[in-house]
């Protein structure tokens, strides 16, 4: 048997189970409905005598029938949904008379396309307090060969490009071009009176923006290479120009390697100047911490700190100290212990060490304040091993001289 | 191996341990401003008699030991009546607590013995009654009962240079030109006192008008001005001997405002030759004169500087009475004074560090100071006539003489301290007194 035959089969078989269940629909289907026009035919004559006939006046028209309400009923709109308003069929108030169309700027304002670097600019000043400049435009009035197009107000002008990275230092061979105005050591000799200074104010800007062709740019070309400005001549021969283009090029790479090896310098230092001052920035933090953690750890505040001085000052009898000639310079420290009841327990000189002569005696009124003002007003609860007082006394700061 | 282990833990432990036992009080710094100005508290006690017959000198002593103390303005002194304790041996321990109670910050005690031949032997010890020291060490001083003021003296230089740091002068004197008689018929001699005034003495007579002695450094010797011989001279005197003798005797010209050296040894003062009055430098030795100005104004009342290197005087060279500083051996002067005024009398302190004047203006008469590049200028007395002014041995006080105004105007001698706050007459047994100069300290 040929498989073709057994496949065939197969499927026959299960055709034929199908059927036998029901699974294939066997009923017949109905046949369609057909929608048949009358056509009847006239002749050509009577065709046109039916389009030259004038129309025929209806005394009462038939009325129109109504639409099925079932078919094509609109809806409704929404509550919250705006009628859309058909631009094309708004009607102008007759009220507001026309308005002559203002031809002018499209007669005398031609857009031109004038060449704007649309880029942004590096360094944009705000624009929105002057109106922009016009570009300045070349009219010849010949109106046929200018393009009206819709006048819109040109770009603002873009600002020159600033560079804020550090200038490219000179390369050290190149000369640094003279200052246009040294300056000079007034003329002692000179007699008149000096003009009274008065008080410079800045000239009015007449724009914010940046006129670049008002920007000095001396300063550049006195940092540029020298070699950069050197004009190739014209040469005689191929050759010769040939090595003219070639110098020309050793030359500008020369110069744009000393440039590159002088902007590398430069960024360094600038790294080293930066890391320098971050490291210094972290000292002083580190500083101010160890200051702020000490200061909660044994110090005295502000009041504490005004209390022990009076109760000190109150007992410094100065006197002695003003007898002597240029007494200010007697000025001593004294190194104070105090056990934690704010009782003092030794008094030593401590700048200077070994204190004589009138230092002595600025020392000696010292100890004698220190030790007349008896129990010091010490917070004992923060001191519980006692606390080393320097005192410093002054004898020009105080009642009348400061 | 156990062992070095074992050493190696109790390393570790030591070194862990340590910041516990080596723990360190807190090191806070404070500025003490402010302060007070005023007078020491010191309390004198009573001066211990030793010996029968010392109870007079004993209170006499502390008596001007207290005067010389308070008149410098320094210290104040808590009254006998006031003190709680006894001091009975100058060997004998203080009790502070009971000297602080009456406010004492200095306690003074001393004791007094006499000799059977005249001696008189004085013992001191000063303290400290708030620091509860000793300052310095006892002090024992003898000589004869005769001299019992001097020794006074000697210990209150003593006390006020322990005290102050400087050095004292209240062993010292001064002598000036003693006035008697109506104002337009003024008798005038030389007069010595000490500071204080006590033991004053005349050197001369009246016969003749005498005018600013100068004591010599060595204060045995006086120089003043005569007019004896009809016209103004220098003469010098002994004060030993009390021979005196002209300095230029062949001078025919008048001479007038004499000073010493600083070494004693030349003396600088007026001459007027022609109508023209000069500076001029005399070796005493020698006599030999040498011109140090030369200028057809006024140049009077010179006055070297401690170190002997310069001069200070008065000059109208520029119009007006002015000071002006020159080299000792002459030379271009330099103006120093460019205050309001004139400026007159000018005296350069034993210190070197100012330069007093009289100063007139506004028809008033001051007493000032001021450095002696001519800065710093400071007036210290206002009056009538305020004049002379002459420098304590340590440069803190100075001496000048006010002479009231009117017909019965007369003069007196005063001492005023370079602050200005303390100014007191100087006795002088009730004679009028004039052009006061201050003596070294004496030895």
């Amino acid at each position: 048997m040929q498989p073709g035959q057994i496949i065939s089969g197969a499927l026959h078989g299960v055709f034929v189970a199908l059927v036998a269940i029901g699974a294939i629909d066997t009923t017949p289907r109905p046949l369609e409905t057909r929608a048949v026009a009358d056509v009847t035919m006239i002749s050509a004559e009577m065709l046109d005598a039916q389009a030259s006939a004038p129309p025929q006046f209806m005394e009462s028209p038939e009325a129109q029938a109504a639409p099925d309400a079932t078919v094509d009923q609109p809806q409704p709109p929404s509550a919250d949904t705006a009628p859309e308003a058909n631009i094309a069929e708004t009607v102008e108030d007759p009220q507001t008379p026309d308005q002559a169309a203002d031809l002018t700027p499209v007669r005398r304002q031609p857009t031109v396309q004038t060449p704007v670097s649309m880029d942004t600019p590096a360094f944009e000043q705000p624009q929105d307090e002057v109106a922009p400049t016009m570009p300045r435009v070349s009219f010849d009035g010949n109106e046929r060969n200018t393009t009206v197009t819709s006048l819109t107000p040109p770009p603002p002008r873009a600002a020159p490009r600033i560079d804020t990275t550090p200038a490219i230092a000179p390369p050290p061979a190149a000369e640094i071009a003279p200052e246009l105005n040294p300056e000079t050591a007034p003329d002692s000799t000179s007699t008149a009176e000096p003009l009274p200074e008065e008080p410079v104010t800045a000239p009015a800007e007449a724009t914010s923006q940046i006129q670049p062709e008002a920007q000095p740019d001396a300063e550049i070309s006195a940092q540029a290479p020298e070699l950069a400005a050197v004009p190739v001549r014209r040469p005689r021969n191929m050759a010769a120009a040939a090595q003219a283009v070639e110098a020309a090029a050793e030359v500008s790479r020369r110069v744009a390697e000393e440039a590159r090896v002088a902007a590398a310098r430069a960024s360094q230092e600038a790294a080293i100047a930066n890391e320098a001052a971050a490291i210094e920035a972290a000292l002083l933090a580190a500083q101010a911490e160890v200051a702020a953690e000490s200061s909660q750890n044994a110090t005295l505040s502000g009041p504490e700190v005004g209390a022990i001085a009076a109760a000190v000052s109150a007992n410094w009898n100065k006197q002695l100290i003003l007898e002597q000639p240029e007494y200010e310079q007697y000025v001593v420290r004294v190194a104070v212990s105090i056990d934690s009841f704010g009782n003092v327990e030794t008094v030593e000189p401590f700048e200077p060490s070994a204190p004589s002569g009138y230092f002595l005696v600025a020392y000696d009124s010292a100890e004698r304040a220190i030790r007349a003002a008896g129990r010091l007003p010490l917070p004992t609860d923060r001191f519980p091993d006692g606390v080393t007082l320097i005192l410093r006394f002054d004898p020009l700061r105080g009642i009348g001289f400061n | 191996m156990k062992m070095r282990l074992t050493s190696l833990f109790a390393l570790v432990i030591a070194l862990l341990a340590a910041p516990l036992f080596a723990q360190e009080r807190p090191v806070i710094e404070l500025d003490i401003n402010g302060g007070m100005i005023e007078p020491m508290n010191i309390a004198l006690a009573s001066f211990i008699p030793e010996t029968d017959g010392a109870g007079d000198y004993a209170a006499n002593i502390a008596s001007v030991i207290a005067s010389d103390l308070t008149g410098t303005g320094l210290f104040r002194e808590i009254p006998s009546t006031a003190h709680i304790a006894r001091v009975d041996s100058i060997d004998a321990s203080i009790e502070f607590g009971d000297w602080r109670a009456i406010n004492a910050q200095l306690l003074v005690i001393g004791a007094v013995a006499t000799g059977s031949n005249g001696e008189l032997t004085v013992k001191f010890r000063l303290y400290d009654a708030v620091t509860q020291r000793e300052i310095g060490s006892g002090v024992q001083l003898a000589g004869s009962q005769g001299q019992w003021r001097r020794m006074a003296h000697k210990l209150a230089d003593t006390i006020y240079t322990r005290l102050t740091g400087q050095g004292g002068y209240f062993d010292s004197r001064v002598v000036f030109v003693a006035e008697s008689g109506p104002k337009d018929a003024r008798l005038k001699r030389l007069a010595v006192m000490d500071y204080d005034g006590a033991n004053l003495q005349y050197l001369t007579d009246d016969a003749a008008l005498v005018l600013a002695p100068r004591f010599a450094p060595n204060g045995r010797e006086i120089l003043y001005t005569s007019y004896e011989n009809g016209l103004p001279q220098v003469f010098l005197l002994d004060v030993d001997t009390g021979q005196r003798e002209v300095l230029l005797a062949d001078a025919q010209n008048m001479s007038f405002a004499p000073r010493f050296a600083p070494d004693g040894l030349s003396v600088v003062m007026s001459s007027s030759d022609g109508g023209n009055t000069d500076i001029y430098r005399v070796d005493l030795a020698s006599r030999a004169t040498t011109r140090l100005t030369n200028d057809g104004s006024i140049d009077t009342a010179p006055s070297f500087s401690p170190d002997g290197s310069q001069i200070v005087f008065e000059s109208d060279r520029g119009g007006s009475q002015q000071l002006y500083v020159m080299p000792a051996n002459g030379g271009e002067a330099v103006r120093i004074s460019f205050g309001e005024g004139r400026y007159a009398t000018p005296v350069w302190s034993p210190r070197g560090d100012l330069i007093a004047f009289t100063k007139i203006m506004g028809g008033r008469f001051h007493i000032g100071v001021m450095r002696p590049d001519g800065s710093g200028e400071r007036l210290l007395t206002e009056s009538f006539l305020d004049e002379a002014p002459t420098w304590a041995p340590n440069g803190r006080v100075l001496m000048f003489f006010r002479e009231t105004s009117g017909e019965n105007g007369a003069p007196q001698i005063y001492s005023v301290d370079l602050s200005g706050r303390t100014l007191r007459m100087v006795p002088t047994a009730g004679s009028f007194a004039s052009d006061p100069a201050w003596s070294g300290l004496l030895r």
